[in-house]
């Protein structure tokens, strides 16, 4: 079968349990959101693919396992991702707290060049917010991350904020092969269908 | 290539079928009075899309003028060569459409006042109905199809149901194999091959070394279900690390479903405390039954530096024994083979049998008052026991001079002023048991080499390690070198004074 996209780019969502990892990939995949609360027990995956300035991009999206007891596990998954997107509940301040121990998985385990973007997530129940807009905005400033607060529930920014990764991870790119022409070639990526191991991204770059 | 329409034009060559009741007169007649209805029953276009032979979709436009071949040129007269063709509609304009509502003929016509050629030509009129891209609603289309592609894609990732994310193993016992089965549905659209993956925390194994998984492969068709079984296993081989907490009975299984996602399973329990695995130093302070003192503590109670210490913490504030000579368990073991054992013959090789086995194990480490079984599993049992010791009788420390002195009788005996007391006991100890043995060879038929053979093993017993970086010549040599520094202990009186 013809390739239907350009680009891969594999993308991974961490986070303390609980803080909705799985229903914001639900609600990019979907549109849809269940809060029905069902642990993620190992690594899950969902594509999408996207349109990005006339590039057809599949993200392939793994939804880990937020508990601690999985943690030595689920950081080998780290290596291969492109983008990863930290999230915390703005209802749960252990959980904001924790970005900054996750952010250190990142740096231990993770692609040095790897894109990160922080997201606080249930926004919409403003009545039991305990971390604020503005504290979420400092600590991604602190780490020189993008940021950004949406909700899986309403949908708020759930959309850009991945299309917004996924827009870095091709900026990055195409800032490194400025030679190549970006209006039809295909040849960096090397990829096949239902590709699902740890190794690799798409992209050979 | 990309098209709505076509529209099939030319020279097709097809001819009203002549016969003998239809002669090429006939036709000429027909066609000057216009009797084409007549005549097209014998068009041989019109029968092959009647019988679907060619065309059978494309529509043409009725006919209403004269055949259009062949006259002789320059005129409108019909051929009067020798040849005198029969008059055929040769020139035909076709069309077609998926949707044929989208095309709409508005005329077909003939042109007999062209008389330049044998033909004439023909004519057709079409009014098309075409498509036009409004390239925003192109593009949400398009964003709306491949989402729904997508979804369809996440939908038909492999599938499945567990029934349970968590095995939990308790209590445990030294060499009782136990095992839980996780079953695994397949509830998604398709096939899926399972298996699972090694992870560094384990050195690259699926699995701790203790743990088996079989089958560790399956293929699982839709709606079917395979059943793997989980086995926990802790023997001499592992044990030790269990008793000095360098593992404990916890591992996460990586499921991996190939092509979808990975799934974590958890296996925990515990292990019940057991002196096998456990060291001459701890057992010597231990004066009830190990199954009485955590795990944990058993290690404690070889590291202080005193009974006193670990007594006055953990128990009570009343005076510590003193350490006993030798392991109880020992002397247990070796004490029920020198009163019932003595005239068996095969002691050592006949293994008795795994249930009694497990028996005389649980009564070692819970206190029973007797042992009950063969003197074949009691002496299987000593042999495990003498294995499985973190640091073997003689020490490890000591094992390439044991080697080096194997020849001579006076060196193997200083080697064993080198070990550290309760070693030295055990050994002399074992070696007593030994001599008392050859003594009933006459019954037992044995001889010192064999029992040299055995003992030496697991009296010097190296580590998993050692056995597996060393190729099989040398361990052979190895394996001899021990046996013959334990004979000189059987063949000639070397512990007199220890006794």
């Amino acid at each position: 079968m013809a390739k239907t996209y350009d680009f891969l780019f594999k993308l991974l969502l961490i986070g303390d349990s609980g803080v909705g990892k799985t229903c914001i990939l639900v609600r990019f995949s979907e549109d849809a959101f269940n809060s029905t609360f069902i642990s993620t027990i190992g690594i899950d995956f969902k594509i999408r693919t996207v349109d990005i300035e006339g590039k057809k991009i599949k993200l392939q999206i793994w939804d880990t396992a937020g508990q601690e007891r999985f943690r030595t596990i689920t950081t080998a998954y780290y290596r291969g991702a492109m983008g990863i997107m930290l999230v915390y509940d703005v209802t749960n301040e252990k959980s904001f707290d924790n970005i900054r121990n996750w952010i250190r998985n990142i740096e231990e385990n993770a692609a040095a060049d790897v894109e990160k973007m922080i997201l606080g997530n249930k926004c919409d129940l403003e009545e039991s917010r305990v971390v604020s807009r503005e504290r979420g905005q400092l600590l991604a400033e602190e780490h020189q991350v993008k940021f950004m607060e949406t909700s899986a529930k309403s949908g708020q920014n759930v959309e850009t904020a991945f299309l917004n990764l996924a827009k870095d991870i091709k900026n990055k790119m195409d800032r490194r092969n400025p030679g190549d022409d970006m209006g039809t070639s295909q040849s960096n990526v090397h990829v096949t269908a239902g590709d699902s191991s740890g190794s690799g991204g798409g992209c050979a770059c | 290539m990309d098209h709505n329409f076509i529209i099939w034009m030319g020279d097709l060559n097809y001819r009203i079928q002549t016969s003998v009741d239809f002669s090429t007169e006939i036709i000429k007649a027909l066609a000057d009075l216009y009797q084409f209805n007549k005549l097209l029953q014998h068009d041989q276009l019109q029968q092959q899309q009647k019988r679907g032979e060619a065309f059978t979709h494309f529509k043409e436009p009725p006919i209403d003028f004269k055949p259009t071949y062949k006259f002789d040129p320059s005129t409108n007269s019909w051929d009067s060569s020798e040849k005198n063709r029969a008059p055929a509609w040769c020139d035909r304009i076709l069309y077609y459409c998926d949707d044929m509502s989208y095309i709409k003929n508005l005329s077909y016509l003939s042109h007999p006042e062209m008389i330049i050629s044998d033909h004439k030509p023909v004519s057709a009129t079409f009014e098309l109905q075409v498509k036009v891209v409004v390239p925003d609603r192109e593009k949400q289309t398009i964003d709306e199809i491949s989402f729904k592609l997508d979804k369809l894609y996440n939908e038909t990732l492999p599938q499945v149901e567990l029934n349970s994310y968590e095995f939990k193993f308790e209590k445990v016992k030294f060499m009782v194999e136990r095992t839980q089965v996780l079953k695994v549905r397949n509830i998604g659209h398709r096939p899926v091959q399972l298996g699972f993956k090694p992870t560094p925390d384990k050195q690259d194994r699926i699995s701790k070394p203790w743990l088996s998984i079989r089958p560790d492969k399956a293929l699982i068709l839709t709606s079917e279900e395979v059943s793997i079984n989980l086995t926990v296993n802790i023997d001499s081989d592992h044990v030790t690390s269990f008793n000095k907490r360098t593992d404990s009975l916890d591992d996460i299984l990586v499921l991996n479903l190939e092509g979808g996602k990975d799934i974590f399973i958890s296996v925990s329990g515990d292990l019940l405390s057991t002196c096998f695995g456990s060291s001459l130093e701890t057992l010597i302070h231990v004066h009830t039954y190990v199954r009485e003192v955590p795990t944990g503590q058993l290690l404690d109670l070889s590291m202080s530096s005193s009974w006193e210490e670990y007594d006055s913490q953990a128990l009570s504030v009343r005076k510590a024994p003193p350490p006993l000579d030798i392991p109880k368990e020992l002397y247990r073991l070796v004490q029920y083979l020198l009163d019932h054992g003595l005239n068996a013959t095969a002691l050592f090789t006949d293994g008795g049998l795994s249930s009694e086995r497990e028996k005389i194990r649980d009564t070692l480490d819970t206190g029973g008052e007797e042992l009950v079984g063969s003197v074949y599993s009691v002496a299987a049992v000593l042999l495990t026991f003498l294995r499985s010791l973190e640091d073997p009788v003689v020490p490890r420390s000591v094992h390439q001079r044991c080697m080096d002195a194997s020849n001579n009788p006076t060196l193997c005996r200083q080697v064993l002023l080198q070990m550290a007391e309760v070693h030295r006991r055990c050994f002399v100890f074992i070696v007593t048991f030994l001599k008392k043995l050859l003594e009933h060879s006459q019954e037992n038929k044995m001889d010192a080499k064999v029992l040299a053979s055995i003992f030496g093993e697991v009296l010097m017993n190296s580590t998993r390690e050692e056995k597996l970086s060393r190729n099989k010549k040398t361990l052979s040599q190895i394996n001899k070198k021990k046996m013959t520094f334990l004979y000189q202990f059987l063949a000639n009186d070397l512990t007199v004074n220890y006794k």
